[in-house]
């Protein structure tokens, strides 16, 4: 594998566990602008080097994500459970094709476009909270082919 | 053999019947067991030993004789006439050989008879297990070369030793 | 291609999945990184924990802390190139072994000084090393507090999550095994243990449930406790399912206390969810989590009280991959066992007090009154020698070695046929094709360049476990263990004397067995009596009808007091049965304390106590015409010392088999005993006034236990004042130390007899002259 990507995957995964962890501190202090401009830091961060190294379909949930939290950040929206929810299902989305990448050294295909509506629906402002009736995606919507062997997100 | 071989060893040793292309040559180095000439792909053999001292087992498998130390690393010896289900080896007569394999990342010495050339045998003349073999032969080969009037059966390292561990 | 997760797959848990794989290189580089350093394939940045895996600390870091200084202090290697220079470490102790080895021959050696410094430098730079393998125990923790927050939404739940000395190391490879294990624990406390707010609040706790994790270091050891404040563990659900998975029957849990019962929870099988939950219900039950545990030398326990919370201690070594072990050989083969569960090493000669006996090829060793179960090296290993196979095990060696080793809290002795040093051996997996048996935990290379098995004590018990179920129980019972025999199996000895019905007696109550050859038989005044150890033993038919004329031999059971012995003949040895034994008191017949059944049959248990009383009222009647119990009491200075009034003595068990057990032999040593099945009705007589001299009192009862009753005893009763005698099967230093801080006077094992009188004696007699001095004071 490039030894690119493989720096990449390492650093990724890091920051993939921080981010868990900050969600969860944010979550539990809304407030704390140190927190959320560490987490829109590492978002834009995964987001840029996904554009750097030519991986669109983590780039674009990764941008979309960071599009949600920049909002947070700016203070003109409120961090709710919900809204974390949604950024912790976009984390593991990302979590998801990190491992693809990992496994088979090119991103695998899927579709993610129900969670990527999600977050511009909240970016855009078009929803108040997020609604219930719109389940994630199984993990079997996003890699059609079924070869790989993935977990589900959050597990 | 050219690099590009090699490389084609290192990545599908496991079957070396992936390898026959025209014009190829490999080398074996042949083993004897009860009489039967073995051919190992060389490239599978990390080192031949005579005699050892091996630490018993208890509990293992009756094909297994032991343990035994090679340079820092510890090597599962196996006794290829017990694995086939053959008479154990005169003791008198011969004394006996070990081929040093590395599967599955760890080391195994296949305890023979006796250790003969290193053959090398053009692709062209490899032919498939024919079905007559015997049968304890037949599931341990990938295949045989026809010598001026002898067979040498291709060990498959990887089948010898997945058929030990069941 | 190169993987980077793929550190060392041999180390992992058996069926682990390649998210896991993942976790551990996750875990394997810690990381702080700065966004400027991502794009960047060279500097890897800073090795220390992320403060943010810490809640608490990471509000308050600094918006832009990252890298910077540390960078200039640590380094990020990969963990091959560690794993590398390990191997290489290892090698390298194994060739200092070996020197060592050598020299050791040649004790005048020009290399002795140079190879001396060598040793200390491959011991420093071993240490060094086994350092950059060390990891903070956070990064296990990585996860959970996204797993705790997405289960607290799932399950509507409030829980907490505190987790302390996160920074605690440990060696990386010993943390990639204990992290699933810890992650299910985890969840199993979130989603099984805290309740729903509303529950909660019903119980009148906070509507927020805690998950505390603790860890620290303890001696070589790691500790890691997992606690919750939530509802404990459901007993009578635990009990339905253990008869419903036919673990134990209604009457054996009847015996068993609270805890014995939920250490039912790690047994193969066991799930108390009622419903399989998409947390915790994924088919890995404790079972599985204790077996990884234990699979690295680790040991789990659990202490649970519905209605408050469980905590799970688990304790694990810090490194698994240089240990130091003891080198024994058998059947000329030589063999590693780990240091860490060695307790002692008991040389037993083929005569005397320190010899192995055999009871119908079970071989058992006395050590230090404690009957301690033996299994031969060569026996389980299947190496014995066939000639040593038809010798008789008493002739086979003039001394045999016996390991004692622990695990959990249960003892037993290997016996072995050579001990040679100790040695630091570097562990390295077995081969896959041996990896199914379970004796051996690993294979090394010696400093002589041999390759040996490393023996697992865990596998070894779970072995000889399979007779004895209840091994597993009480490795994680600790505490329970040690104060309480309640409810455990006894060990018997079951024979034949006179009629059909089979005889049983508890094995711990014998000393040894003798076949007496019955022409040694002398008789004085119908008093059978043989040589016995340089003394005259009497011997008693156990029945009437048991023969002890003629020509051969028959078995004896021989029981010892101090001076005293006695021979209980009996017509032959059946067996040794492990049973919990439910007697049926039976007051018919003497000589028979009730009858119990065992191994599905009928079986009288023999009270031994009428016996000795018999035997010994006769022998001091023909030798001294002194009744025993004068002799008894002088021996033990009990009744002697004031006046001829007996002492009074409170003996309160709820167990009715020591009860019996114990009260003939307080009786016959010149005591007057009442004897109470609990605590509480102890303090209804202490209410209506009953006066006593000395109180022995078991620890562990139901209602009220040994220390609850002595607080109480003390906390100005009529008998504040009145000695106390604690009771307990064996006893570690803190529970003498509490039974003292509670008022205890003494802490004696249950079935030390000797003991038992003489502290009796010492206290009463202690107690006399202390009085006596006040009142000479005065």
């Amino acid at each position: 594998m490039d030894d690119l990507i493989t720096e990449f995957l390492t650093e990724t995964n890091e920051s993939l566990e921080e981010l868990d962890l900050d969600l969860v501190n944010l979550e539990q202090n809304p407030n704390d602008k140190g927190l959320l401009s560490k987490i829109f830091r590492l978002m834009h961060t995964i987001k840029g080097t996904c554009g750097f190294l030519g991986l669109p379909r983590l780039e674009k949930v990764a941008h979309h994500a960071e599009n949600v939290l920049g909002r947070f950040r700016d203070g003109d929206l409120e961090v709710t459970a919900e809204y974390v929810t949604l950024i912790f299902e976009s984390i593991d989305r990302i979590k998801l094709i990190v491992r693809g990448l990992e496994a088979e050294g090119k991103e695998p295909q899927g579709d993610d476009s129900a969670l990527i509506l999600k977050l511009d629906e909240v970016y855009e402002g078009k929803v108040s909270a997020m609604p219930n009736d719109t389940p994630t995606p199984p993990p079997s919507h996003a890699c059609p082919r079924g070869k790989t062997q993935f977990r589900g997100p959050g597990s | 053999m050219s690099e590009q071989a090699q490389m084609h060893v290192q990545q599908n040793g496991h079957d070396p019947r992936g390898m026959t292309m025209h014009g190829q040559s490999r080398d074996f180095l042949t083993i004897i067991i009860a009489e039967q000439r073995f051919g190992i792909p060389i490239l599978q053999v990390q080192d031949v030993l005579s005699q050892q001292r091996v630490t018993r087992v208890p509990l293992a498998p009756p094909e297994v004789a032991g343990s035994l130390n090679l340079r820092g690393r510890i090597v599962t010896a196996i006794d290829v006439r017990r694995r086939l289900g053959m008479e154990p080896r005169n003791r008198d007569s011969t004394r006996e050989m070990s081929v040093v394999v590395e599967y599955d990342n760890e080391l195994y010495s296949l305890i023979i008879d006796k250790v003969g050339d290193v053959l090398t045998l053009q692709d062209d003349n490899f032919e498939n297990t024919p079905g007559a073999l015997d049968p304890a032969w037949r599931d341990i080969s990938s295949g045989v070369y026809r010598l001026d009037g002898e067979l040498l059966i291709i060990l498959d390292v990887p089948k010898f030793l997945n058929t030990v561990h069941v | 291609m190169e993987k980077p997760s793929s550190g060392d797959p041999d180390l992992k848990i058996g069926g682990v999945l390649s998210q896991d794989e993942l976790d551990a290189l996750e875990a394997a580089f810690q990381a702080a990184p700065g966004p400027e350093a991502i794009a960047e394939p060279v500097a890897e940045v800073a090795a220390p924990p992320p403060p943010a895996s810490a809640p608490e600390t990471s509000a308050q870091e600094p918006q832009d802390s990252q890298s910077g200084s540390v960078s200039s202090q640590s380094l990020r290697v990969n963990v091959d190139v560690l794993e590398n220079l390990m191997t290489l470490v290892s090698e390298l102790v194994l060739n200092r072994n070996q020197l060592l080895q050598i020299l050791r021959a040649h004790s005048e050696s020009e290399f002795s000084a140079p190879l001396q410094r060598l040793n200390q430098v491959v011991s420093d730079l071993q240490e060094g090393v086994m350092k950059t393998r060390m990891q903070p125990i956070g990064a296990a923790w990585a996860k959970l507090p996204r797993i705790i927050r997405d289960l607290s939404l799932e399950l509507g739940k409030k829980i907490d999550l505190d987790m302390r000395g996160q920074d605690t190391e440990l060696d990386r490879q010993v943390l990639d095994l204990i992290k699933d294990p810890l992650t299910h624990m985890v969840r199993n406390s979130g989603d099984h243990g805290i309740e729903t707010p509303a529950a909660r609040k019903a119980a009148g706790k906070s509507e927020t449930g805690k998950i505390v994790l603790n860890a620290f270091h303890e001696g070589g050891h790691i500790i890691i406790q997992i606690s919750d404040d939530g509802k404990g563990l459901p007993l009578e659900r635990i009990k339905s399912k253990i008869i419903e998975k036919n673990l134990a029957s209604a009457e054996e849990l009847a015996e068993m206390s609270p805890n014995q019962i939920q250490q039912f929870i790690f047994r193969a099988g066991f799930s108390t969810a009622e419903k399989v939950t998409s947390v915790s219900g994924r088919g890995v039950g404790m079972d599985v989590v204790r077996t990884n545990i234990e699979k690295i030398g680790g040991s789990i326990e659990l202490k649970s009280k519905e209605g408050s919370g469980s905590t799970f201690t688990i304790k694990i070594p810090l490194t698994l991959a240089i240990v130091s072990a003891l080198i024994v050989e058998s059947a000329k083969e030589r063999f590693a066992i780990p240091q860490l569960s060695v307790r002692e090493l008991v040389m037993a000669t083929s005569d005397g007090e320190n010899r192995i006996e055999h009871i119908k090829g079970t071989p058992v060793f006395r050590l230090r009154n404690h009957l301690l179960p033996l299994v031969s090296l060569s026996t389980l290993l299947k190496i014995d020698t066939p000639a040593a196979e038809n010798t008789l095990p008493s002739a086979l060696a003039k001394h045999q070695y016996i390991v004692v080793v622990q695990v959990g809290t249960s003892d037993f002795g290997i016996i072995v046929d050579r001990v040679y040093d100790t040695e630091e051996i570097v562990v390295k997996p077995v081969a896959k094709i041996l990896r199914n048996i379970e004796l051996f935990s690993g294979n090394t290379i010696l400093g002589d360049g041999t390759v040996i098995m490393i023996l697992d004590p865990n596998g070894i018990a779970r072995q000889i476990g399979e007779v004895d179920t209840d091994t597993k129980i009480d490795s994680a019972g600790r505490e329970e263990d040690v104060l309480s025999d309640y409810g455990k199996k006894t060990s018997l000895l079951l024979f034949s004397a006179g009629d059909k019905t089979p005889k049983a007696v508890p094995l711990s109550l014998v000393a040894r067995l003798e076949n007496v050859d019955l022409t040694t038989i002398e008789r004085s005044s119908g008093q059978m009596m043989v040589q016995y150890r340089g003394q005259l033993m009497p011997i008693l038919p156990l029945d009437p009808s048991v023969s002890a004329t003629g020509e051969g031999e028959k078995p004896v059971l021989v029981f010892s007091d101090k001076n005293n012995s006695l021979g209980l003949m009996v017509d032959e040895i059946i067996d040794i049965a492990e049973e919990h034994i439910h007697i049926q008191l039976d007051s018919g017949q003497s000589g028979v304390m009730g009858s119990a059944i065992i191994s599905g049959k009928a079986t009288d248990i023999i009270d031994v106590g009428y016996f000795l009383s018999k035997a010994h009222k006769g022998w001091f009647k023909d030798h001294g015409d002194e009744p025993f119990s004068s002799e008894g009491a002088k021996r033990n200075g009990a009744a002697g010392s004031n006046g001829h009034a007996k002492k009074r003595v409170l003996l309160v068990d709820d167990s009715p088999f020591f009860r019996n057990m114990l009260t003939p032999l307080l009786s016959m040593a010149g005591y007057s005993v009442v004897s109470l099945e609990s605590a509480l009705a102890a303090m209804k007589l202490c209410d209506k006034g009953a006066e006593f001299d000395i109180i022995i009192s078991d620890i562990e009862m139901p209602d009220m236990d040994g220390f609850q009753f002595a607080q109480k005893v003390r906390d100005n009763s009529l008998w504040k004042d009145v000695p106390m005698v604690a009771l307990s099967s064996h006893a570690t230093p803190q529970d003498v130390n509490r039974g003292m801080e509670m008022g205890f006077s003494g802490y004696v094992a249950k079935f030390d007899r000797e003991t038992l009188l003489n502290t009796l004696s010492k206290t009463l007699s202690d107690l006399h002259a202390k009085r006596h001095q006040e009142g000479g004071a005065q």
